[in-house]
């Protein structure tokens, strides 16, 4: 697939780079900051675009906001970013654009070459793939939700898998379970979440992303189910 | 105008309130008691002076005096500084420095020249001298005014009155008008009275105010060098200690698996393996240190989405509960992000707890003025102490650097809390 990257560090860019060529892959572009970033995309529209999140000028957010305004523009463009730390925040930032084909990992992952090219091409097929400490992030937050307290904690585990974009033969294969009772684990928690279990694959995870991203405080004032 | 940019407590002290009641009440006793221990206090003086030369017991009685003259002073700044709202600081006993007799001298001597005790003493002499002048006053006024009143209510009774006057028709008018001018005199002591003690304890009041301000500066500014030593300290050991060696032994098993990879691949594959391995668990501890060192989410998004990501990879499960309108100033919602940091990696490594729970909320102090408060519970086994150059120390003075308080409560056996107040600028 044709790659856009946009990445302020010229090694970390550059092996990026060959990495990508070397798995058969083609870079189309190679940004150090995002002044051109809707202008190339305009141009030459990538199959998929790799966004570091610290970039210049500021190193803060750069590439959140331009994930975000890409986001807007092109909805459909599968998007990865990749940052130094992985912030629950900005995923839940991300997340909110409802959009599928998108990932969220740390760079650190581009070390796992092999899982880190099939992360590429999952987020290209559509998928939704977060970091596991974004996940972890997300389930440490105190959910003023009486839902969340009613999962087990092997359902949490199995939530968090989830989350991470697993499908069930994953979770089973991570957990040491039967597909069945994946499967079985997944239903409760669908339904304590009183969420829709008919979602599969990457509208699964969203759902189970917006909901642990719901309960964040700066979605405003929590619903109380359990008093209305 | 420089009322708009004078600060609320400065304000007040300018006009303190009028309060004539009570000054009425505390120059009556000060007119009459005031003068009992004053008499008491130069008799004292008097004998004191008087013994010096037998057997020393006159610097006993000295010794006495000069510590019932400290209380005095000490009553009278309290008096004062109540009857008329002043922020006075309280008198305080300077403490002697060295454990020795001579030490114990030194300190009596600089309570000597305590200037503001001698302030307060001469307040209490000038009130005492007020009171008197004011209760004769009164006196006098009381006389005139039932001297004028007898004859006209043609009462049957005679006043022993000091002045042995002839109470005459004519002179009402006379004795109504010395009356008036007693009257006058008193409330003229009143608020002679509120003059001099605001002048005198409000000026030593505002002295010691700032020599308060100055030490408290000066402890914070102690504090923060000493956190930014602490940290840097903390630093060095970690990348030394960590991320350093590991690095060496990558480029080791990376150098044997080049000599090897010719005469033995399988094994130099495994070398590789190996060194893969060693850099990404030196990625993630670089990661985790400069982590450490700041967050920068915390800048861009605040104090709860930074809080997320300690929370995220803490060792034991935490409860995060933060509950923030707005965003603090900068130094504020990072001291207290590093505090809870500390108490989470305490938790987790030293107190064997199994969860730990994390509650940041925004507050108001005594004056209103907006506080960050933030409390850390574990349901470790406690015992934990503030060591000079440890994580706790650190904190600690990162957070009163910031102008905040810190509190640890932590019983060996536990469990242990931490709770954080910062008072935010903004």
């Amino acid at each position: 697939m044709r790659i856009l990257i946009c990445e302020d560090s010229v090694l970390l860019r550059e092996g990026l780079v060959r990495l990508l060529e070397h798995s058969g892959h083609e870079v189309s572009a190679a940004l150090p900051d995002t002044t051109e970033l809707m202008s190339t995309l305009t141009t030459d529209m990538p199959h998929l675009a790799i966004l570091d999140v610290r970039l210049p000028p500021t190193y803060t957010d750069e590439g959140i906001r331009a994930a975000l305004q890409i986001r807007r523009t092109y909805p459909q463009l599968p998007l990865l970013v990749l940052s130094q730390y992985v912030e629950e925040r900005y995923a839940s930032e991300l997340i909110s654009t409802h959009s599928p084909a998108l990932g969220y990992l740390l760079k650190d992952r581009v070390a796992d070459v092999a899982d880190f090219v099939e992360s590429l091409e999952q987020i290209q097929a559509g998928g939704t793939i977060l970091d596991p400490e974004v996940v972890a992030q997300l389930l440490s937050r105190n959910h003023h939700d009486d839902r969340m307290q009613r999962l087990t904690a092997r359902e949490r585990t199995v939530l968090a898998a989830v989350a991470e974009g697993k499908s069930n033969q994953a979770i089973a294969a991570l957990l040491h379970l039967s597909a069945a009772s994946v499967e079985k684990h997944i239903t409760a928690i669908f339904q304590k979440l009183e969420l829709d279990a008919d979602g599969t694959g990457n509208r699964r995870v969203l759902a189970a992303l917006a909901h642990l991203e719901n309960q964040g405080p700066q979605s405003g004032p929590q619903p109380r189910q359990e008093n209305s | 105008m420089t009322s708009t940019t004078a600060p609320p407590a400065a304000h007040k002290a300018q006009r303190p309130p009028l309060r004539l009641g009570l000054t009425l009440l505390h120059l009556a006793v000060m007119g009459s008691l005031g003068w009992v221990i004053i008499g008491l206090l130069g008799g004292a003086i008097g004998a004191g002076v008087g013994f010096l030369f037998v057997l020393g017991l006159g610097l006993i009685i000295l010794l006495g005096v000069l510590y019932v003259l400290f209380g005095l002073a000490w009553f009278e700044i309290e008096r004062i500084a109540s009857l008329y709202k002043l922020p006075a600081h309280s008198l305080t006993w300077r403490p002697r420095i060295q454990q020795t007799f001579g030490g114990y001298l030194k300190s009596l001597g600089s309570n000597l020249a305590n200037g503001r005790m001698w302030a307060a003493l001469g307040n209490f002499l000038l009130a005492s001298i007020m009171g008197a002048v004011a209760l004769g006053a009164f006196q006098a006024m009381l006389h005139f005014a039932i001297g004028a009143l007898v004859p006209a209510s043609n009462a049957d009774f005679v006043v022993a009155a000091p002045f042995n006057i002839d109470i005459d028709a004519s002179q009402v008018l006379w004795l109504v008008l010395m009356a008036l001018l007693c009257a006058g005199v008193v409330v003229g002591m009143m608020f002679l009275h509120r003059a001099i003690s605001v002048a005198i304890i409000g000026a030593t009041a505002r002295e010691s105010d700032l020599t308060e301000r100055v030490r408290t500066t000066t402890v914070q500014r102690e504090g923060a060098m000493r956190a930014a030593a602490v940290e840097r300290t903390r630093i060095e050991r970690d990348l030394h200690d960590g991320v350093q060696p590991r690095l060496v032994a990558v480029g080791m098993t990376l150098g044997l698996a080049k000599q090897q990879i010719d005469d033995n691949p399988a094994h130099a594959k495994d070398l590789v393996d190996e060194a893969h391995t060693s850099t990404k668990a030196a990625i993630t501890e670089l990661r985790q240190l400069t982590r450490g060192i700041y967050a920068s989410v915390l800048d861009d998004r605040g104090l709860d989405a930074a809080l997320s990501a300690v929370v995220g990879r803490s060792h034991i499960p935490v409860n995060l509960d933060v509950r923030l309108a707005q965003r603090y100033d900068r130094d504020a919602e990072a001291a207290v992000y590093f505090a809870i940091a500390e108490a989470l990696t305490n938790a987790a490594k030293h107190s064997r707890a199994s969860e730990a729970r994390v509650t940041v909320r925004a507050r108001e102090d005594d004056a209103g003025r907006p506080v960050l408060w933030a409390r850390v519970e574990d349901n470790g086994t406690g015992g934990a102490k503030v060591l000079p150059g440890g994580g706790l120390d650190g904190i600690t003075n990162r957070v009163v650097a910031a102008g905040g308080t810190i509190t640890i409560d932590s019983p060996a056996g536990g469990p242990t809390a931490l709770e954080v107040n910062v008072l935010c600028a903004s």
